[in-house]
């Protein structure tokens, strides 16, 4: 399972819609919230999944774009 | 892996993003780094500062770099370079090819080889049988240094490189409205901008972090529009607030269409266009701004809505946003320069702002992305094109040589009066045996240029000698030389922006095995050519970037203040930067912002790059692409990044994390069509054009319009240049990428 490091740009006015999407989530964990617009959460997933899955995060609703900012995939290898 | 690991991995991953948002954290990882150093992306035209973390001389990590514009952030590429660096690929001893094969050899062999054969073939055909191909991507100092062997050491001016392909319609732009090259405007006027107007750019791909702050943007305000003009629903596309998803190749329309709602709403500036515009058609005849708004009631939304493939409604829409915001910034990519009409592109975006005023003020402006992270610096400021020399100058002009000349202290009228080949002519040449030896520069040409079976012939036919980083890069299957260089932060150089800004990649790390810095490699060569070693006295990069600096300051590009200990201690510097306590221009061509306007100017603004100080609304006519969609080949076809990959792959495909997740290339296909052609997601099909035929995996959904294709470009095993175009805009001579007629069948 790759584990990543991203950003969710919400909407101000769905940053709360988002984060309870993100809670519900099995794979993802939530760990805070920055000037109530940026999601911090990590992933984790199967790397060949990382992609998709990112791309349905940028299509949610509210979600105005995903940031990846580390991803580590060493126990796949 | 165990738990615990498990768990104070994903502390470090929500650490990374934490950083990226500029909140401090203590990172367990930066008490195991030796030092940081500064450095500049590798990748994009965005250009973001990095540190660059060295543990026991080895690059562990790389993080933003706060007091950048990127502000600490980074997008996934960035965030990842370091794997490039230690790939298994790297090409670390010079190659000569024996018996077909690559084999190692010493520097001198290699130097040497490839000095006698571009020697025999100066001595016997001339100097225009040989030539220079580099890269956006090479250091400024490389170019220019590059450029001067060739130009004044060689007598050639066969120089060129892979921003043809990129920007040179931007460059023709520029300089055909304002009479110099480069945006006028800054990255922060993003900020302060009321209306994007965002054309043929995926920014949220092309251009990751700069797309963070244009969402920052639009967040911070409601009154925020954003425009966006793609026949793509990018991601870039959803957050506009009107998506003009367009036929590919009939946007001039559009173009001219806006202005026609612009003047027909009263949402001209009089004042501004009275005092700093006049209006030419294409013969460069001036006219009356009567005879403008003539020539633009051919443009009304409702006559050209069908053609433009949108609604007249959403484009008295757009010309309304556009006109009616207090700032207004255009901000355009390949979408617009890739095209045999990019130059006209380029002009009619500007002349939205002219008729506007919107231009000279904090959130207004024409601003072009450039693709490539030195682009800009590396190639189009110091004159790496063949009919470019430093600054802004041009080789067909007398009084340009000249001044060079005397800087280099070549005699006068020696430097080679006629333009040389360029970038699809050059290796046209080379097919046709007129061209014999090429050099190239950080740069994979059999990858990156149009219509790959006509030009690679000509790879095959010449002396081919590389100074090239990775070993699969595909241009290696033809080269006889190939030189290890020291890559990205293993030396010292600057790299120039889009937006102007200059900054240092600090050296942080030693090459490995033999690599050499490709400032050593060039002097070396050129020397061993017979190049007179007084015209290239350097021992680093730093004095080619002085002499450089003085080969500039007596023109508006004026880097004079831009020092190499400025460029250590801060994080960028935008020219013209005349002196060294001259913080940098922000806005050319306004008095009290650019200093190439004395402060005692008596109008605001001066576009001192056309003789009268004006700058030009062109009068551009609608003209279709150079292959538009047809009967027997009904499907345009597109091609672009991704925000995974880099151009040609050759670093991305070095990062395990990412070629993982984005292994190879696809075909994106519209579901209207898919069902018609009986196409599911996942199926394979094969795309046909009139210059070869590829099989690609389909990713079927409403991205694209029906009837067009989207291919992204980055993969080496599926070369979608083999079915690409290369008919060139006649003014920049960059190809149509960007369209070209296809078929669609699944097999
Ligand atoms: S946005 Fe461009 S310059 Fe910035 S980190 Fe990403 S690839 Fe590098």
């Amino acid at each position: 399972m790759a584990i990543t490091g991203i950003i969710l740009h919400t909407l101000g006015e769905k940053t709360d819609a988002v984060r309870a999407m993100v809670e519900q989530s099995d794979d993802l964990q939530f760990y805070g919230l920055h000037e109530e617009k940026h999601l911090v959460i990590v992933g984790e997933m199967p790397s060949r999944e990382l992609k998709r899955r990112l791309e349905g995060l940028e299509k949610t609703d509210g979600v105005l774009a995903v940031y990846t900012t580390f991803v580590n995939t060493e126990d796949e290898q | 892996m165990s738990l615990s690991r498990r768990d104070f991995i994903k502390q470090l991953a929500a650490m990374s993003a934490l950083t990226a948002l500029g909140i401090p954290t203590k990172a367990k990882a930066d008490q195991n780094i030796d030092f940081w150093s500064k450095a500049v992306c590798r990748y994009c035209g965005t250009g973001c500062g990095v540190m660059v973390g060295v543990k026991d001389g080895k690059v562990v990590t790389v993080k933003g770099d706060p007091n950048n514009h990127n502000k600490g952030l980074l997008c996934l590429k960035g965030a990842l370079l370091a794997p490039v660096i230690y790939a298994k690929e790297r090409v670390t001893k010079p190659l000569i090819r024996r018996n077909g094969k690559l084999e190692p050899a010493s520097w001198d062999e290699a130097l040497d080889l490839t000095a006698r054969k571009f020697r025999e073939s100066i001595d016997k055909f001339g100097p225009e049988s040989v030539g220079y191909y580099g890269s956006g991507q090479a250091l400024t100092e490389e170019t220019y240094l590059a450029s001067k062997i060739f130009k004044a050491g060689l007598k050639s001016n066969n120089v060129e490189g892979n921003p043809r392909l990129c920007m040179a319609s931007a460059v023709g732009g520029y300089t055909t409205t304002f009479g110099k090259d480069e945006p006028c405007g800054c990255f922060e006027d993003i900020d302060a901008t009321s209306c994007f107007f965002i054309f043929g750019s995926n920014t949220s791909e092309c251009h990751p972090v700069l797309f963070r702050r244009i969402a920052d943007r639009k967040q911070s305000d409601p009154k925020v529009k954003v425009i966006v003009v793609d026949p793509r629903t990018t991601n870039t596309a959803r957050i506009a607030d009107l998506h003009l998803k367009v036929k590919a190749g009939n946007d001039l329309a559009l173009l001219n269409a806006m202005a026609y709602v612009i003047f027909r709403e009263e949402l001209d500036d009089p004042r501004f266009i009275e005092r700093y515009v006049h209006f030419k058609d294409n013969e460069k005849k001036t006219h009356t701004l009567e005879e403008y708004l003539r020539f633009l009631d051919d443009y009304t939304p409702e006559k050209v809505a069908d053609l433009v493939g949108v609604t007249a409604e959403d484009i008295w829409r757009a010309g309304r946003m556009f006109g009616e915001a207090p700032a207004s910034l255009s901000l355009w990519c390949m979408g617009a320069n890739q095209r045999t009409r990019g130059v006209w592109a380029n002009n009619l975006i500007s002349n939205l702002h002219l008729i506007t005023g919107k231009i000279g003020k904090p959130g207004s402006s024409p601003f072009s992305l450039t693709g490539q992270p030195n682009a800009c610096g590396g190639v189009r400021d110091t004159g790496g094109l063949s009919h470019l020399l430093p600054a802004g100058r041009v080789i067909a002009k007398k009084a340009h040589r000249n001044q060079v000349e005397k800087q280099w202290g070549i005699p006068q009228d020696s430097l080679n009066p006629k333009p040389g080949l360029h970038t699809t002519a050059l290796f046209e040449a080379m097919s046709k045996g007129e061209v014999n030896c090429l050099l190239t520069l950080c740069t994979n040409p059999a990858h990156s240029l149009p219509n790959l079976h006509k030009f690679n012939p000509g790879l095959k036919q010449c002396f081919l000698a590389c100074i090239e980083t990775f070993s699969d890069a595909k241009t290696l299957e033809f080269a006889d030389v190939v030189f290890p260089p020291s890559f990205w932060v293993e030396r010292e150089g600057v790299y120039g922006c889009s937006e102007r800004r200059y900054a240092l990649i600090g050296k942080a790390i030693d090459a490995p095995g033999e690599c050499r810095d490709s400032v050593n490699i060039l002097v070396d060569l050129a020397v061993r050519m017979g190049v007179d070693p007084k015209l290239v006295p350097y021992k680093n990069s730093e004095d080619v970037w002085n002499e450089w600096r003085e080969v500039s300051s007596s023109t508006p590009y004026n880097f004079m203040g831009i020092t190499r200990e400025r460029l250590r201690k801060e994080s960028g510097i935008l020219w013209p930067c005349p002196t060294e306590d001259h913080p940098g221009t922000k806005r050319r061509y306004v008095r009290g912002e650019d200093p190439n306007i004395p402060a005692d100017y008596p109008n605001k603004y001066w576009f001192y790059g056309n003789e009268d100080g004006r700058a030009v609304v062109w009068m551009r006519p609608q003209k279709p692409p150079a292959e538009p969609a047809d009967a027997e080949y009904p499907f345009v076809l597109t091609t672009g990044r991704v925000i995974d990959h880099w151009h040609t792959g050759t670093m991305t495909n070095k990062v395990p994390e990412i070629n993982k997740s984005f292994p190879e290339a696809y075909v994106e296909i519209n579901d209207q069509d898919a069902k018609r052609l009986g196409v599911q997601n996942g199926d394979n099909v094969e795309l046909i054009s009139r210059r070869g035929a590829m099989v690609f995996q389909a990713r079927v959904g409403d991205v694209c319009n029906p009837g067009l294709v989207f291919v992204p470009w980055f993969d080496p095993d599926r070369l979608i240049n083999e079915l690409t175009i290369d008919a060139i805009d006649p003014g920049s001579k960059q190809p149509e990428f960007k369209i070209c007629a296809c078929k669609v069948r699944k097999v």
